[in-house]
């Protein structure tokens, strides 16, 4: 009887460590599906199509920014009468009405600026206010919803359109890049992170059908697929770009990512900007998933988004926090258990964590050469310095084993027993732990003096265990049913384009 | 700052396809290069590890 309890208490332990890989395994699948993309992509389907296209410009705040911003879409490479701006100003207070004025007096007839006089609501409220105007009127068949920061390349408006050539095709996403200039640490990371989030991760939703997001800087709807979901936006979460794309999907029309229509986009440069932004779409996701709980897993429901693949996609992103500490306490507990085992389960866990490491961070490299110039080394650091020496350490051993342990002994510190198991448990624990300092490196960067800290922690424990962190903070918001704030990024305008 | 006429009519919707549908067939290319650097590598790490 105690045997059987004892066989049963390894595996589920065993079981807990191994769920440490399933996030990796689901990588590896969805990256592997990028070069599939090459085959079976959208491209079969496109024509020579340029509609009458509206662009809705939510403005709050935006006067650093927005006349570039104008001035960027009226000169992209489209039929000028076939184009529209619509800037939404949101009960601005500072100059952005009289830039939009400027610039509706610049532009007579293809910019339009729309005042709202209450504000602050959030942008599904500002995006609706001019979708109605928009709507109202006869003269658009699309529209392009997108952030009073970004910059699109001259030709990504057509690139985009061309697919809504194909009736079935209910909105078209582009591929949003970092392009603060000059460059901080947290924008070479968030540039590294959108070659796997977006050129990569949209591509493989591509080939299973299935988009998970329509990226809110860069999405264009036909008319028709926007007026089958009411013509509005939904209001009532904080990821109102998830819901379009999800209710798009569900209403039998495709979303499609167009990897090659460019636009830049500035993203936060601090931890504690990135915390805001992050925080509020993690909380958008739980809120997606409770949502359309009744989808996930269930072709029956949704052929698109109730697939296998989708389904493991999105839940090894959204549940990877729990992973992560689940692999942490299994070692743990399995160290004072059976520590043989634990030993194995250790090292078998991060040698496939460093094959994915390898695989994932090469092809993003390969799939948008022009950031990887830009940000190698964060895409090197984005498991963060001490993972690498794990992962190093489990295809190498006995690069530690033989070399660190002579080098020791040789400056007269050989390691002691105790100094061995407590640097093992340390690394035990690391993937639950890497989350506890990428917290530490939030509340560090929010006090003066240890600032300059922040930085130097993130490397250390990693831009992935940050995002992580910041993901279970957003269950714990949820949980705890706090308010839904609308949190606004700051922009300062420094991308150039 | 409305581009003139003639640089409207830059756009060539067959080259641009050619040109897109060349950049996603390449990733199946380097997909499979990496893949085959990453197979050789675990290879050469087990025949060193033998």
């Amino acid at each position: 009887m105690l045997h059987g309890l004892t066989i049963a208490l390894l595996c589920i332990l065993t079981a807990m460590v191994m769920a440490g890989a399933i996030p990796l395994a689901a990588a590896v699948y969805q990256f592997s599906l990028i070069g599939v993309h090459g085959i079976r992509n959208h491209y079969n389907d496109v024509g020579d199509y340029a509609p009458r296209t509206a662009i809705i410009v939510p403005a709050w705040n935006e006067a650093l920014v927005i006349a570039a911003t104008v001035d960027r879409l009226m000169s992209l490479d489209y039929p000028e009468d076939c184009l529209r701006v619509y800037v939404v100003d949101d009960a601005s207070t500072d100059d952005t009405p009289a830039v939009c004025k400027r610039k509706e007096l610049e532009y007579p007839g293809r910019v339009f600026h729309l005042r709202r006089d209450k504000g602050g609501e959030g942008k599904a409220h500002t995006l609706n206010f001019g979708l109605a105007v928009v709507l109202a009127e006869d003269w658009c068949q699309a529209i392009l919803i997108i952030d009073a920061d970004v910059i699109f390349t001259t030709d990504s408006l057509r690139k985009m359109a061309r697919h809504l050539a194909d009736p079935t095709v209910g909105a078209v996403t582009a591929y949003i890049k970092e392009g603060s200039q000059p460059a901080k640490y947290m924008n070479r990371f968030i540039g590294f992170e959108y070659i796997t989030a977006q050129a990569a991760a949209r591509r493989a939703q591509n080939v299973l059908g299935a988009m998970a997001c329509l990226a809110g800087g860069a999405q264009l709807h036909s008319r028709e697929s926007l007026e089958a979901i009411g013509g509005r936006i939904d209001t009532s979460s904080l990821a109102e770009d998830t819901f379009t794309t999800f209710m798009t999907q569900r209403e039998g029309r495709k979303a499609i990512f167009e990897g090659n229509a460019i636009v830049w986009a500035e993203e936060p440069d601090t931890i504690l900007g990135l915390w805001k932004q992050r925080l509020r779409w993690a909380r958008g996701n739980v809120q997606v998933s409770s949502r359309y709980r009744w989808v996930w897993f269930r072709r029956d429901r949704d052929r698109r988004l109730g697939g296998f693949s989708f389904g493991v996609f999105w839940f090894t992103i959204f549940l990877m926090p729990i992973f992560m500490i689940s692999a942490s306490v299994g070692l743990v507990i399995l160290y004072f258990a059976d520590f043989p085992l634990s030993w194995e389960l250790f090292r078998l866990l991060w040698v496939i964590n460093a094959v994915t490491y390898l695989f994932i961070t090469v092809l993003s490299f390969t799939i948008d050469p022009e950031t990887a110039r830009r940000a190698w080394f964060e895409g090197v650091m984005f498991p963060g310095l001490v993972a690498l020496v794990i992962i190093v350490y489990s295809c190498f051993p006995p690069l530690f084993e033989v070399g660190v342990r002579g080098l020791m002994t040789w400056a007269g510190a050989p390691p002691s027993t105790l100094f061995i198991h407590v640097t093992i448990l340390f690394a035990y624990a690391w993937l639950a732990g890497s989350m506890l300092v990428a917290w530490g490196a939030k509340a560090a960067e929010s006090r003066a003096g240890l600032r300059l800290l922040s930085p130097a922690m993130i490397y250390v424990c990693g831009y992935g265990p940050l995002l992580c962190a910041i993901t279970f903070t957003a269950y714990v918001k949820e949980a705890r049913g706090a308010e839904m704030k609308w949190d606004k990024t700051e922009k300062s305008g420094k991308v150039l384009g | 700052m409305s581009l003139p006429d003639d640089d409207r009519q830059r756009w060539d919707a067959e080259r641009e396809l050619v040109k897109d549908r060349r950049v996603e067939r390449a990733l199946l290319w380097k997909e499979a290069a990496v893949v085959a650097v990453l197979i050789a590598l675990v290879a050469l790490r087990i025949m060193f590890a033998a």
